[in-house]
């Protein structure tokens, strides 16, 4: 299957496999224990290849575990979104009437709400637990996906197989599940990727301003620390490097995989 | 048919604030703990507990929390209509002024960066939509790509490395030294401008590329192009005649939309170049949890993201004549 994608999808496949396999293998891959204090602002040596922090934790470790919070949070408010959004776009798409006109006046409330401003409104008042995050970056990010969807089952509903199943007497739900649904897994695919990239950036953005998951190892955190306790006046670009390097590079993992859900030109109409 | 479609727009952006204003007005008094807590902050709270519960029950009905509910929601409605969104507890100033002057700081920076990007991106996305794998294609566009990728503290960050501690062209952090007047404050500001700025433009500019390029590669097909092309037009003049007159109006619209969302976008590279703008009051309202300040932030970025949301519809209804009726979610 993998064969016939186009090289950047096999790139965005290998970023996140060997991404996904830090994060799961985090204990057996970390020299250290990320949250053992030693002593602080070391430089890159043998013992901390990245040297440590500013209460002396090792960061290569840091960063081994950050790679868990960025990517669970990223993944399950993806599939949070993806699932919110597909359902309302659905709804509303297939349904019409007043499905249709309650469900698109949320969406457009939740689109019109500025984003990051409302998540760390949220998370501030909320305590920085993980589903706390979660929730807070879901609660508007939904609202694109359920657009998207929403157009494409307006024009699939009109075709002849759905009109036929229609004129033979199926349920609205049996063919919402069994025809419209099938028919909008690329968009689904394509749409679910794209959110866990911007999930992730949102987390970041998060963590830099403080906001992150209280007691728990992220990139976005490493970076606030590294940014606010003058890792940078030092020059310690051991400890700002890196974790800008991981989001950045997960997320540009996830960007070239969501080319792996677009349809082959000669195959479109 | 056009009005019936403005006034389903005005009342649908009342609507959004009116949202925006009621989540507002829960948020303190649903969340757990005494609502009292999150407009004092947690360590105040239980410093007066211990010493001077008077003064808790004083704050309490200085901000109406005593009285019922549907009360408190009326008083905070009618105050909030008229601007008056009191003092802030930690800084003993009064919100409304300190979200004003730190708003034009924002301004200051995010609109030439919002027109800069505008016309960059939109050239640029021309160029590159006209001739798609053409040279300038092969090389904006992965660049484009990767800045998208970058979280816009970690640009920031990078640039603040590079060209202020290493390079040493541009200040590090602030708006102005301070000391100066007139011509030479003005430089002076500009020059603690640039940086923040040019990591706007670059994102900006990157997501203009982007819509730019992908509407004149589809105009770039249709039949009339190929006819302007046939009839020998320059390649100029079909572009100027034909393709950007067509182009413009959504890329207009999502400029005007992008505007709304200005208080907001500038956020990360304000907290990284140390302006004082919106950006970095939000910043400082998390840290010392100075919640009503950050309402108010919250409700002007809301604000101004639903009007010019409004305004680009409007815009698109008045420059485009092909969109006469049935405009709107329905479409």
């Amino acid at each position: 299957m993998l064969r016939n994608q186009p090289f950047a999808v096999k790139l965005g496949v290998g970023i996140l496999a060997v991404v996904l396999a830090v994060g799961i293998l985090a204990p057996v891959l970390a020299p250290h224990d990320p949250y053992q204090m030693g002593i602080p602002y070391l430089r890159p040596c043998a013992d901390h290849l990245l040297g440590t922090n500013d209460v002396g934790q090792d960061i290569l470790s840091e960063l081994i575990y950050g790679a868990r919070v960025s990517l669970i949070i990223g993944v399950v408010s993806a599939l949070v979104v993806t699932i919110v959004g597909t359902a309302v776009g659905m709804l509303a798409g297939y349904l019409g009437g007043w499905w249709d006109r309650v469900l698109m006046e949320i969406t457009a409330v939740a689109q019109a709400i500025p984003s990051l401003p409302v998540t760390i409104v949220l998370v501030a008042f909320l305590s920085a637990s993980l589903w706390n995050i979660i929730i807070a970056i879901c609660i508007t990010a939904w609202s694109g996906t359920a657009r998207i969807i929403r157009s494409r089952v307006l024009q699939l509903r009109e075709l002849p197989f759905i009109k036929i199943e229609q004129t033979m007497g199926a349920s609205r739900w049996y063919i919402m599940v069994r025809h419209i649904l099938p028919n909008l897994w690329d968009i689904v695919f394509i749409r679910g990727v794209l959110s866990v990239g911007s999930a992730m950036l949102t987390e970041a953005s998060l963590s830099f301003l403080g906001l992150g998951v209280i007691g728990q190892k992220s990139w976005g955190g490493i970076l606030h620390y590294a940014f606010f306790r003058n890792g940078i006046i030092n020059g310690y670009w051991w400890w700002y490097l890196p974790p800008i390097f991981c989001i950045s590079l997960s997320v540009l993992g996830f960007m070239l995989l969501s080319y792996g859900g677009q349809r082959p030109p000669e195959r479109r109409n | 048919m056009k009005k019936h479609f403005l006034a389903g727009r005005i009342a649908e952006s009342v609507l959004i604030v009116f949202c925006i204003v009621t989540l507002n007005f829960f948020l303190i008094r649903f969340m757990p703990g005494d609502p009292v807590m999150h407009i004092i902050g947690e360590e105040e709270y239980y410093n007066l507990e211990v010493y001077a519960p008077q003064v808790i029950e004083e704050i309490r009905a200085e901000y109406d929390l005593d009285k019922s509910l549907g009360e408190q929601y009326l008083t905070y409605l009618g105050k909030t209509a008229r601007l008056d969104f009191g003092n802030s507890y930690r800084t003993k100033t009064p919100v409304l002024e300190t979200v004003l002057f730190r708003m034009q700081w924002t301004l200051c920076l995010a609109i030439p960066a919002t027109v800069l990007a505008a016309l960059l991106g939109g050239i640029l996305g021309m160029k590159a939509g006209w001739k798609p794998g053409g040279r300038l294609d092969l090389t904006a566009s992965p660049i484009f790509l990767v800045i998208s990728t970058i979280p816009t503290n970690c640009l920031a960050i990078l640039f603040l490395i590079g060209f202020a501690f290493k390079a040493g062209w541009f200040p590090i952090a602030g708006i102005t030294s301070g000391g100066l007047s007139g011509f030479a404050k003005v430089l002076d500001i500009l020059h603690h401008m640039a940086l923040p700025m040019m990591v706007l433009v670059l994102y900006k500019t990157a997501s203009n590329y982007m819509l730019m390029k992908s509407t004149v590669s589809l105009l770039r097909e249709e039949e009339y192009v190929a006819t302007a092309v046939s009839k020998g037009l320059s390649q100029g003049k079909v572009l100027s005649r034909h393709v950007l007159k067509n182009a413009l109006c959504p890329y207009l619209t999502s400029v005007c939309m992008q505007f709304g969302g200005m208080l907001a976008g500038s956020m990360m590279t304000e907290i990284v170049f140390s302006w004082k703008g919106m950006g970095t009051l939000i910043y400082n309202s998390v840290n010392t949890k100075d919640f009503p300040m950050l309402q108010t932030c919250f409700l002007f970025i809301s604000i101004c993201v639903v009007a010019f949301n409004l305004i680009a519809d409007l815009l698109y209804m008045a420059v485009d004549p092909r969109v006469k009726e049935g405009m709107g979610h329905a479409a």
